[in-house]
């Protein structure tokens, strides 16, 4: 894994004027934004990651050889940074022309460079321009040739300076993916950036920089949970974050989807619970064959839970657990549950070749949490408790398929922790372990 | 007081086969705050050049429909009595520092050099302008010793001198930091506090969602909707725009949480949590 | 970024003259010395030079300027002293080489009109904002936009070496390399022309549109911020001059009578 240590290093252009005092960093493998107010030394930092200044003192080791003797040419098949303005560096007169220019110079062989260049160019979203004039394109596909020029010398490390302003959401979105595509093939990700949105659903890691010193260094939740020291900095958090502090919850948020799943999981499991705890079902022998959950308005916490028997016989128990807000059914939770009846195993279940993708591999831990919240603390294995296995598949369809209406018929138990695969048919789920049919949802 | 009226505005640059602006109508009372929002290409930076009339005077093409401000027909007026009644800021502060003036002050009265306007009055309408965009300590600064915000507050100023009636800023703040933004953002606000109309076009969709009276949805050149912020971002198939509703809106809209009066959804942080609490989730007031 | 000048505000009262009141004076400066063929009046006006630019303090900004057109004159001295043709009088020699006295007076001829140019051209130079003399030259009927093209260079291209800066590193940072020898420069020239003049000409094309939208091509007549430098010293010194100047072209003529 790649590495850069920036060790003690200070720079000033002019004496006694310090622009960076003695910073000290690891940079690793995380994903990195450097944010922090214009003048606070963010691109200074990344002139010194790059070589073309020199620190004044102290050293920068990348993985673990000094880069302070080598020259910004040498140090480029490494490092390589996109710059903010595509019209300070875009002079080919063909888009493919220029975005080999970089890998050409690194030494690459015409061919490898080709294939680089066109890979890169792919990954833009540009495969269909290779031989347009620069100039005749728009201002945020320049931009989008210049990170291709980079993404194309395939150098460990790869610097961004700004890459989403004057970006729309398409071109925000596509940014992103290559960020994390570059996480996923192993290369040091460093970014600077304004745009804290951004920040908060892309990086793992968050740099803090005010009158060159690192003020903040951690992984990103972390350092937006500190909205004083970021004020001081001229730092906003992110809007979820703000929100979210705004409605009184002590953690903190980084994006939309967090905040939605936490409030709709919280939901379902205060549901749940109401239904447990409320009835005594966790007797051997007791099983879900089918579960349905409604969501009409999720909402509330003056949500108040009602246990409902529609029908109790010896062998089956149907229940409804409805959550009421304001006199009006919030959500509902139909159970039907088999009791007293002996599973045959004998019966040979058929077994499916095609099971289709890998949806959950449960780890002992995820259904020892869950368990633990429904109100069951014993259960660790899926198959101890039939019971809690039937709500916990069905909370984690509901996050899979994100519906406010799902029913799921189970017709084999999943057997410890392994793990489950599913097919969808239309609006129809399956759900498969070792190759056996074991669920079916329908997701309305 | 300058109302702006588009009536069937059409545009093509020239050496395209495009229209960028396709058959727009609209109508803006004076004194309105206007976000406009899209995706990149959508015509927001060529509907902004043909209200002041850069579109067709500076770049020329094909130009269909009218444009009146204030009565005043803009494609048929010369850009520099134009000035007078409506001004446009750019996005690159940089390139908007005209390079002749050595002090931000003289910076200011360039455009009222132009337009021939008396001593004393420059006098006073830079001053007013310095005061209003909060940059009168900067007066003797060389224009180019200027932070990127400071920088765009000049320009703000320097048009604002000119005392026209509508002001155009095309994504003024995409290249300053959140300081440089901010400073800006509360700097339009106040002119607006003034009555004077302002038309904005930004990225940063969750300040648009806070500033505006009304918001322009524009696609293809085509003007999809023209109304409140919380009509717009309540629009189920905004995503289809290339446009993401504010954060807080999306949050509602995923919770299902909406004003049950008028079955929108809030569009900026108080909204939010005002709806939030009324629902009775969360409980603390905001530090 | 500070605009490229010599000029320095040191508060003087030659800094309160008019910027067409040092233009004046240069004209007279040569025009006198020339009609009236006389080196005797050339030294007066240096004396006066060198006396205005003590009051304006930048004598000492001066000095590189001597220093440098000195080289000059001394090479005129020696290939007049030694070669011109017409030298009879020796006047002294070193060593082999002998300097005439005809050729040695021809060189004293000509550093003295050197000597004066440049005096008086650095009394304008060094005591006035380009600024300030471009509209001065706007006030008596020079075409404003030619004015704006000759102040924006003074500080236009400070801001384009700082872009040169960056487009270098932003080639550097893509493996060209700058540093040795001169195929290497020489291939590195393309990279960092190209970016320049693009960038330059987007950023002109900006700054047009930014200056229309300020009414710079409006046909009214334009007014000026700053106030006119009209003391009663600049309109004597202006009569004086100008006087000066009818008296030599009547010298002139008188002369050309006889």
């Amino acid at each position: 894994m790649s590495k850069i240590e920036i060790k003690n290093v200070s720079f000033s252009y002019i004496k006694n004027e310090l622009i960076l005092d003695n910073i000290n960093l690891v940079i690793d493998e995380r994903s990195t934004a450097i944010v922090g107010q214009n003048g606070a030394g963010k691109t200074t930092f990344v002139k010194l990651l790059k070589g073309l200044l020199k620190p004044n003192q102290g050293d920068i080791l990348l993985n673990d050889q000094s880069i302070k003797a080598m020259t910004v040419a040498k140090l480029s098949k490494h490092i390589g940074m996109v710059f903010q303005n595509p019209n300070d560096q875009i002079f080919k007169n063909k888009v493919i022309d220029e975005v080999m220019f970089g890998p050409l110079n690194i030494g690459m062989t015409q061919a490898d460079a080709t294939k680089n260049s066109k890979k890169a160019l792919e990954m833009v979203g540009l495969s269909g321009k290779l031989d347009n004039n620069p100039y005749d394109l728009g201002l945020s596909e320049r931009k989008l040739i210049t990170i291709a020029s980079v993404l194309a010398m395939d150098t460990e490390v790869v610097i961004f300076d700004e890459p989403t302003i004057a970006q729309d959401l398409a071109g925000r979105e596509l940014i992103k993916s290559i960020i994390r595509k570059l996480r996923s093939e192993g290369k040091i990700v460093l970014t600077i950036i304004h745009d804290m949105d951004f920040v908060a659903e892309t990086f793992e890691r968050t740099i803090v920089f005010a009158k060159g010193s690192v003020i903040l260094d951690s992984n990103t939740r972390d350092v937006f949970s500190k909205g004083e020291i970021l004020k001081k900095a001229y730092l906003e958090q992110p809007s979820v974050t703000k929100l979210c502090r705004a409605l009184g919850y002590e953690e903190t948020f980084l994006t939309v989807n967090e905040f939605i799943e936490f409030r709709k999981n919280s939901h379902m499991i205060d549901l749940f619970r109401a239904f447990t705890t409320k009835e005594d079902f966790f007797y051997d022998g007791a099983f879900i064959a089918k579960i349905k959950y409604q969501c009409f308005q999720l909402k509330s916490d003056k949500e108040t839970y009602k246990n409902e028997v529609v029908k109790s016989n010896r062998k089956l128990c149907v229940i409804n657990c409805n959550g009421y807000v304001d006199n009006e059914i919030a959500e509902t939770l139909t159970v039907y549950l088999m009791m007293n009846v002996t599973v045959k195993e004998s019966i040979q279940p058929e077994i499916v070749e095609d099971t289709g993708t890998l949806w959950r591999d449960f780890s002992k831990e995820e259904i020892a949490d869950f368990s633990h919240l429904t109100g069951d603390t014993n259960s660790i294995h899926l198959t101890e408790n039939p019971v809690v296995q039937g709500m916990f598949i069905l909370k984690e369809l509901c996050d899979t398929t994100k519906t406010n209406e799902i029913e799921v018929k189970y017709t084999h138990p999943i057997y410890g922790c392994n793990p489950v695969y599913i097919k969808r048919e239309g609006n129809l789920i399956k759900g498969f372990s070792n190759g056996i049919l074991c669920f079916q949802a329908t997701a309305l | 007081m300058a109302k702006i009226v588009v009536e069937h505005l059409k545009y093509k640059y020239p050496l395209t086969d495009k229209l960028a602006l396709n058959d727009i109508s609209f109508t803006i009372e004076p004194g309105e705050f206007i976000g406009i929002v899209g995706k990149n290409n959508s015509g927001k930076s060529t509907l902004c050049q043909a209200l002041v009339g850069l579109v067709p005077a500076f770049y020329k093409g094909a130009y269909g429909g009218k444009v009146y401000i204030d009565h005043v027909e803009v494609a048929k007026s010369d850009i520099s009595e134009m000035c007078k009644k409506v001004g446009i800021v750019f996005q690159n502060p940089f390139n908007q520092v005209t390079g002749s003036k050595i002090s931000v002050y003289e910076e200011i009265g360039f455009g009222l050099e132009n337009m021939g306007i008396s001593r004393t009055e420059m006098i006073e309408r830079i001053d007013e302008a310095m005061e209003l965009l909060d940059i009168s300590k900067y007066k003797d600064r060389n224009p180019f010793d200027l932070s990127g915000g400071q920088m765009q507050r000049m320009a703000i100023a320097s048009i604002i001198a000119m005392r026209p009636e509508v002001i155009i800023l095309d994504e003024p703040t995409s290249q300053l930091d959140p300081q440089g933004s901010e400073e800006v953002f509360q700097a339009v606000q106040a002119l607006s506090k003034k009555g004077i109309s302002i038309i904005m076009v930004e990225h940063k969709i969750e300040k648009i969602a806070q500033y505006s009276d009304k918001v322009m949805l524009l696609n293809d050149g085509k003007l999809i909707d023209f109304d409140t912020p919380q009509k717009i971002f309540s629009m189920d198939n905004i995503l289809e725009y290339g446009i993401a509703p504010p954060a807080f809106t999306q949050i509602c809209r995923g919770l299902g949480i909406y004003n049950k009066e008028s079955g929108l959804y809030p569009v900026t942080l108080e909204e939010a949590q005002n709806i939030f609490f009324s629902k009775g989730i969360g409980g603390r007031s905001n530090e | 970024m500070k605009s490229i000048s010599l000029y320095e505000d040191k508060n003087s009262v030659i800094n309160m003259l008019a910027p067409m009141t040092k233009v004046i004076y240069i004209i007279a400066a040569l025009i006198v010395p020339f009609l009236l063929g006389s080196n005797t009046i050339s030294v007066v006006f240096i004396g006066i030079s060198i006396l205005v630019l003590i009051i304006g303090k930048v004598l000492k900004r001066v000095v590189p300027i001597i220093g440098f057109s000195s080289i000059i004159v001394l090479s005129v001295i020696i290939i007049q002293g030694l070669f011109r043709a017409g030298n009879v009088t020796p006047l002294f020699s070193i060593g082999p080489a002998v300097f005439y006295k005809e050729g040695l007076l021809f060189a004293l001829d000509i550093g003295i009109n050197i000597l004066n140019i440049l005096l008086s051209f650095s009394v304008l130079v060094l005591t006035t904002k380009p600024s300030d003399l471009i509209e001065g030259f706007v006030r008596i009927g020079l075409s404003p936009r030619l004015g704006y093209v000759l102040i924006s260079v003074f500080q236009i291209i400070p801001q384009m070496t700082e872009t040169m800066v960056t487009i270098t590193d932003a080639q550097r940072s893509r493996g060209m390399e700058t540093e040795g020898n001169l195929i290497t420069r020489i291939k590195a020239f393309f990279p960092l022309i190209s970016p320049v003049v693009m960038s330059s000409l987007v950023n002109t094309k900006e700054r047009a549109i930014a200056l229309e939208v300020r009414g710079f091509n409006s046909k009214q007549k334009k007014t000026f911020l700053n106030e006119e430098h009209k003391t009663m010293a600049d309109i004597v010194i202006k009569i004086i001059l100008v006087f000066a100047i009818v008296a030599s072209i009547v010298g002139r003529v008188i002369i050309w009578l006889k």
